[in-house]
């Protein structure tokens, strides 16, 4: 009967996720947050650069994410890291696993919030949307993981179409060509020490697939999906550096707060104007399925914490997961993220941790996996 | 004491007796002679229960109990009461050389048989039991739910051997199995499920198989009824079995690999696993040329969603985004809206459920009054609202294309499911704007992905995603090209045609 | 789990019914499309803005005066019925005085304010722009829509620009913004120039008879439908532009190479266009007098010392810029300019009539 089934078929049928929508998930990933605020740090033409090498470098780390998902213990799920790392290890680890989580997803939707409340809502509270958020992340969330993972289809469909709303800014009246020069620059100015980090950070986000290794069906090719999921975020990052540099110019930039919601607002369409109505509440798709994905994994923290991962999951964890959650959340909203130096240091602290995951988890499980293997193999 | 034991027996009848399914004849324990009485009982103040004595010298007494209502009578009297007047042998089977002379295995059966029109013959201490159903029937109609303008114009009926008639002549194939079930305690009614043996996935056929015959209920008259029974998530708008009466629609159904149910007393056959994708299709997309088809089958979408979101978009941009109005509108919207003692909410909510009242009204009303109706509903109230400043002459126009718009969904369930999600969203864009229609529309699609149809995913091929699927959602792509059946029914067979379009091989 | 966020649903739908306090609910606000700004000579702050009428009132040209342009528009809020919204301004008019004085305070706090779009026209105006419009709205009650189609007329062949440019080349250290001027005269408003800025601080205009010349070279590729020049007794029409600016390092100059392609719509000079020669004389001249009158206007350009044709951006190569930081201000008056045209008439049609 499974003769003639595609691969992707035979692992929906099997109640897992094909390995071909591994390119959905890095890429989206990837995007979520960074989409709105990359450009604002990358301002001088010659940090195109910036860009297509860090995606090199993101693109052999990937590498390392693929190797790692593809071994044995990575198929295991918990019983995999507990051979990796020891029963003890394994659980002290999702402590600080699980505040990682936690504090990555708070920065990313807040973010969102405060750019919501903003340019939308300014008179409504920057917290008042949380719960509705909230709400639907659990909704998703309560599905279940392989569910949740599926949405990411939807998640992809519902956000991507906005980028190609920015190619028109790609074009003369409103591009200016020159202002791409000097694009090799013989003396970088600029603070290259903030700059490729945050773009590193702004490629990080597929780690946390070494976690869900065992959900994807077994397919040869791993790699050339997360890969491929790469180089769309890379394109994607490129399309809206370009729109941005070209529309507004490396001074102007200096003194715009968001300049991809600056430029939304300046889209024109025949009968549609001021766009930033409708393109901000589509990226609701993403952090509501970013947030019910990052829900889940606390959940599944919790339990390897608690001890409870090898017992059945029961709706208490997922109901503790995301009232810790929104708790966590609503706490650095209300009394950490008063002010604007506050917000530049959450979003510094985003960069760093994030960035330092994506650097080093990759690596650090793919290493352990083939000292194990060594270790087995060995004589 | 025997008011004691008919109650009891009256009692266990109607507390609803599982659907049992029922096996082509097996030879069983002979009844006995006691149980033409508790027969007779079960008759009891049945005025058109009959009970016939024929004696004949070789076959000896032979008793026959039927309901006159259920069968025929000229059948019963030429190929029944005759031959057994002048019986020639011993044995019933030679005497009568009915079709459908069946033996019973017990009391209760006979009298299953009975009422579902079969003549019971109790001879030589053995019940047997002959169908001799009355062919009461409507004729085969065009379908009025689905009329096509090219296309077969025949339709089902609510005789269920004649339904599976017209299917099994469009699937002239052995492998085109059908189970029969009763269900429902009072009503027994005939349910059969069909499906084709060589490609339907046998895990579906299993799951249908075992919702089928764990249907409780007393008395089930539509085959909606049963499919609530079936159902995985009875809260849920959207339907999740498909219902036609239209026999190509059930045949190519079955064709792709689905599971169709034809139940007895309603023209309307069920199918599963549907996706949401599916209620959008429409038998006539496959007779029209594929650009034009795959051309309605897109206006049909955007039908759908205009008719969903028209309103609520209004509405938020007249109460949230002013900014967003074109300015050559804005004025108008102004002028015209500055009359109105109500928001923009109330005045759509009233406006739509004056609609749905009309609309409603409209299917009670007798023919003779329905054209007053129309003309009443639309350009009186209409005109006179809007003079009398309760309503603004854009959300009259907004309504009434969203009435139309919302009759190109193929299916009638799914219209009124999409009535119930536009109010809703008219709550949210009231509330926050183009945010919370936002909110809203993400909320349904949470519903889909978690939804299933007979425990498939509702919202393939979207989620999970299959890519060759989408030849023929969004799109109808030439048939010369779908050479694979639906991915996500998993079928048997995945192959419609090998490429080349030749001749299927028979699996044997 | 279900039941808990059917409880949460509740308690949230029931806590903030209405979760914003204000209302932008249409028919109770009034969103304005216009507003003028005028500094007095006591450095106080006038606005003035038209409200959109409903039924059974009149277009209302309000004016409220203030030190700051947010303080006066809670003066204007105070003296109208429903609440005045920003989110639909198309134009801000501004009237000379203030433009000389500096407006970037005030197109900074347009900027920020988020309703406010960056597509908003700017313009200068000359003379009592409040009484004309007093005036204009007494007798067209659409003045207001009508000057916002005026804009979107003129958008190819005159100076019409919008916040976002005029911000772009403000930041910009190698291009001067312009906005388009124009003068109340006579009961009518009419365009009259180009008006330069250097900084936010508008510095002189582009009188009315060279301004053709600069929206030839003003942008990159242009298209006019006719391009009217009485000394030379012709009006080509259908003229599509295309200019490129170079920097010339060895000359220290600048180049700007005109490529005009028409046709010749109207002549009433004297020459015989049917003739070959003559219509090679006739193009020669028209190209040399071409030369001549946009270097001029280049010229004063660089008398004032601003740049609104952004021929510093030619100064910058792929690898470094030349004048980095404010060094281009400086040099844009030294330089040379030398201005070429190649002027490609497709259609000269006209010959005199036979005598």
């Amino acid at each position: 009967m499974r003769r003639g089934m595609r691969a992707e078929e035979r692992g929906a049928a099997g109640g897992l996720w094909p390995a071909s929508l591994g390119w959905l998930f890095v890429n989206r990933l990837q995007v979520a947050f960074y989409i709105l605020f990359l450009p604002h740090v990358l301002l001088y033409p010659y940090m195109i650069w910036a860009i297509v090498i860090v995606g090199v470098l993101s693109h052999f780390n990937l590498r390392l994410l693929a190797g790692w998902m593809r071994t044995e213990e990575a198929r295991l799920g918990y019983e995999g890291f507990v051979r990796l790392l020891g029963e003890r290890a394994a659980r002290a680890l999702a402590v600080p696993g699980a505040a990682a989580v936690l504090l990555d997803s708070a920065i990313v939707t807040l973010d969102y919030l405060e750019v919501t409340h903003h340019v939308l809502f300014p008179s409504a509270g920057k917290l008042t949307l949380l719960p509705l958020l909230w709400l639907a992340a659990l909704y998703l969330a309560g599905q279940g993981m392989l569910l949740a993972g599926r949405f990411v289809v939807i998640a992809f469909v519902g956000s991507v179409w906005i980028a190609a709303l920015f190619v028109q800014f790609l074009f003369p009246p409103v591009a200016e060509y020159r202002f791409l020069l000097p694009v090799f620059a013989g003396e970088p100015r600029g603070d290259l020490a903030l700059i490729l980090p945050t773009v590193w950070a702004a490629l990080s986000g597929p780690q946390y697939l070494a976690f869900v290794a065992r959900r994807f069906a077994p397919a040869g090719g791993m790699f050339r999906w997360l890969a491929l999921g790469n180089a769309l975020s890379v394109l994607e990052y490129t399309l809206f550096f370009l729109a941005v540099t070209l529309s507004f110019g490396t001074e102007y930039l200096r003194k715009i707060d968001y300049p991809v919601v600056q430029l939304i607002r300046y889209i024109q369409l025949p009968f549609f104007e001021r766009l930033e109505t409708i393109l901000l509440p589509a990226h609701m798709i993403l952090y509501v399925f970013l947030d019910a994905f990052f829900i889940l994994f606390l959940r599944d923290a919790l339990r390897v914490a608690a001890g409870a991962a090898r017992k059945p999951d029961r709706p208490r964890w997922l109901m503790a997961a995301a009232v810790l959650w929104v708790a966590f959340v609503y706490v650095i909203g209300r009394f950490f993220w008063t002010t604007e130096p506050q917000h530049r240091l959450w979003i510094r602290v985003h960069t760093w941790l994030s960035g330092t995951l994506y650097a080093l988890l990759p690596s650090f499980l793919a290493l352990a996996a083939v000292r194990r293997r060594r270790r087995r193999d060995g004589p | 004491m025997r008011w004691l034991a008919r109650l009891l027996a009256f009692l266990r009848q109607a507390s609803g007796t599982d659907g049992e399914r029922e096996k082509p004849g097996t030879a069983g324990v002979p009844a006995r002679r006691a149980d033409a009485e508790s027969l007779k009982r079960a008759f009891q103040n049945i005025h058109d229960a009959e009970c016939v004595e024929i004696e004949n010298d070789r076959l000896g007494k032979a008793t026959l109990l039927y309901i006159r209502s259920l069968i025929d009578i000229r059948q019963l009297q030429e190929f029944v009461i005759a031959p057994l007047q002048n019986a020639s042998g011993a044995d019933l089977r030679d005497t009568i050389h009915a079709a459908h002379l069946t033996e019973m295995d017990s009391p209760e059966q006979a009298e299953t048989a009975a009422f579902k029109g079969a003549v019971i013959v109790l001879a030589g201490g053995r019940l047997w039991s002959i169908s001799l159903a009355s062919s009461l029937s409507r004729a085969v109609e065009p379908s009025k739910q689905e009329a096509v303008i090219h296309g077969p114009q025949d339709s089902f009926t609510e005789q269920v051997e004649n339904n599976l008639t017209l299917i099994r002549r469009r699937l002239a194939a052995s492998s085109l199995k059908s189970e029969r079930f009763l269900v429902g305690g009072l009503s027994h009614t005939t349910v059969i499920l069909l499906y084709v043996e060589s490609l339907t996935n046998p895990e579906l056929v299993r799951i249908a198989r075992e919702k089928t015959a764990a249907v409780r209920s007393d008395a089930i008259f539509d085959s909606s009824h049963l499919s609530q029974f079936m159902e995985d998530h009875i809260h849920s708008v959207f339907p999740q079995f498909q219902q036609t009466d239209r026999p190509d629609a059930a045949a190519a159904a079955l064709a792709s690999g689905k599971v169709v149910w034809l139940v007895e007393n309603t023209p309307f056959a069920l199918i599963a696993p549907i996706t949401f994708f599916d209620l959008f299709q429409s038998p006539e997309d496959y007779i029209h040329r594929w650009p034009v088809a795959s051309f309605l089958r897109g206006v049909r979408f955007f039908a759908f969603l205009f008719a969903m979101f028209l309103i609520p978009f209004y509405v938020a941009i007249t109460m949230h985004h002013y900014q967003m109005v074109p300015l050559d509108l804005l004025f108008v919207v102004l002028e015209s809206r500055s009359e109105i003692p109500f928001n923009p909410f109330w005045e759509a909510l009233f406006m739509m459920l004056v609609l749905e009242i009309l609309k409603e009204a409209s299917l009670r009303m007798p023919s003779k009054s329905g054209q007053t109706l129309g003309i009443v509903g639309g350009i009186v109230i209409g005109q006179a609202g809007v003079e009398a400043n309760i309503a603004s002459n854009l959300l009259i126009i907004h309504v009434a294309v969203t009435a139309i718009a919302s009759f190109l969904i193929p299916n009638y369930l799914m219209t009124n499911s999409s009535k119930l999600i536009q109010f809703g969203l008219l709550l949210l864009a009231a509330w926050l704007g183009l945010w919370g229609i936002t909110l809203g529309l993400i909320l349904v699609l949470i519903h889909l992905n978690g939804l299933t149809s007979l425990k498939q995913p509702y919202f393939a091929p979207l989620s999970p995603f299959y890519g060759t699927d989408w030849k023929d959602t969004v799109v109808r792509l030439p048939l010369k090209w779908m050479s694979r059946r639906p991915a996500y029914l998993m079928p048997a067979d995945p192959y419609r045609f090998k490429a080349g379009g030749s001749r299927p091989e028979r699996k044997d | 789990m279900r039941a808990l966020a059917a409880f949460a649903t509740a308690l949230i739908l029931a806590g903030c019914a209405w979760i914003d306090p204000a209302t932008h609910v249409v028919e109770e606000i009034s969103p304005t499309i216009l507003m003028y700004l005028h500094q007095s000579e006591d450095a106080e702050l006038e606005s003035t803005i038209v409200v959109p009428a409903v039924k059974n009132e009149n277009k209302q040209v309000l004016t409220a005066r203030g030190k700051m342009l947010k303080e006066t528009r809670l003066k204007l809020n105070f003296r109208h019925s429903r609440e005045l919204k920003s989110g639909q301004l198309r134009m801000l008019f501004l009237s000379e005085a203030s433009a000389r004085g500096g407006i970037f305070p005030c197109l900074n706090t347009l900027l920020l304010d988020q309703e406010i779009s960056d597509r908003m026209y700017l313009a200068v105006v000359r003379g009592d722009f409040t009484g004309f419009l007093r005036e204009q709205i007494r007798l067209q009650k659409n003045y207001d829509r009508i000057l916002y189609k005026r804009f979107r007329h003129y958008e190819h062949q005159l100076s019409s620009r919008n916040l976002h440019f005029f911000l772009r080349d403000y930041y910009s250290p190698y291009a001067d913004p312009r906005l388009p001027l124009f003068e109340v005269r006579d009961g009518q408003m009419i365009y009259v120039g180009t008006a330069l800025f250097l900084d936010d601080r508008m510095v002189g205009a582009i009188p009315g008879e060279a301004d053709p010349f600069f929206q030839m070279i003003a942008n990159g590729r242009g298209y006019f439908p006719n391009i009217p020049l009485p000394e030379q007794d012709v009006v080509l029409g259908k003229v599509t532009t295309d200019r490129k600016i170079k920097y010339d390092a060895k000359k220290e100059g600048i180049v700007i190479t005109v490529h005009l392609e028409g046709q010749v719509d109207e002549y009433t000079g004297d020459r015989n266009l049917g003739d070959p020669q003559e219509a090679d004389r006739f193009i020669r001249g028209l190209k040399e007098d071409l030369e001549e009158r946009i270097l001029e206007m280049v010229r004063s350009l660089q008398e004032l010392s601003v740049d609104p044709l952004g021929a510093g951006l030619s100064t910058v190569t792929l690898f470094r810029e030349r004048f980095p930081g404010g060094e281009w201000r400086k040099r844009w008056p030294e330089l040379t300019v030398t201005v070429r045209v190649d002027l490609g008439l497709n259609n000269l049609g006209m010959s005199k009539p036979e005598e």
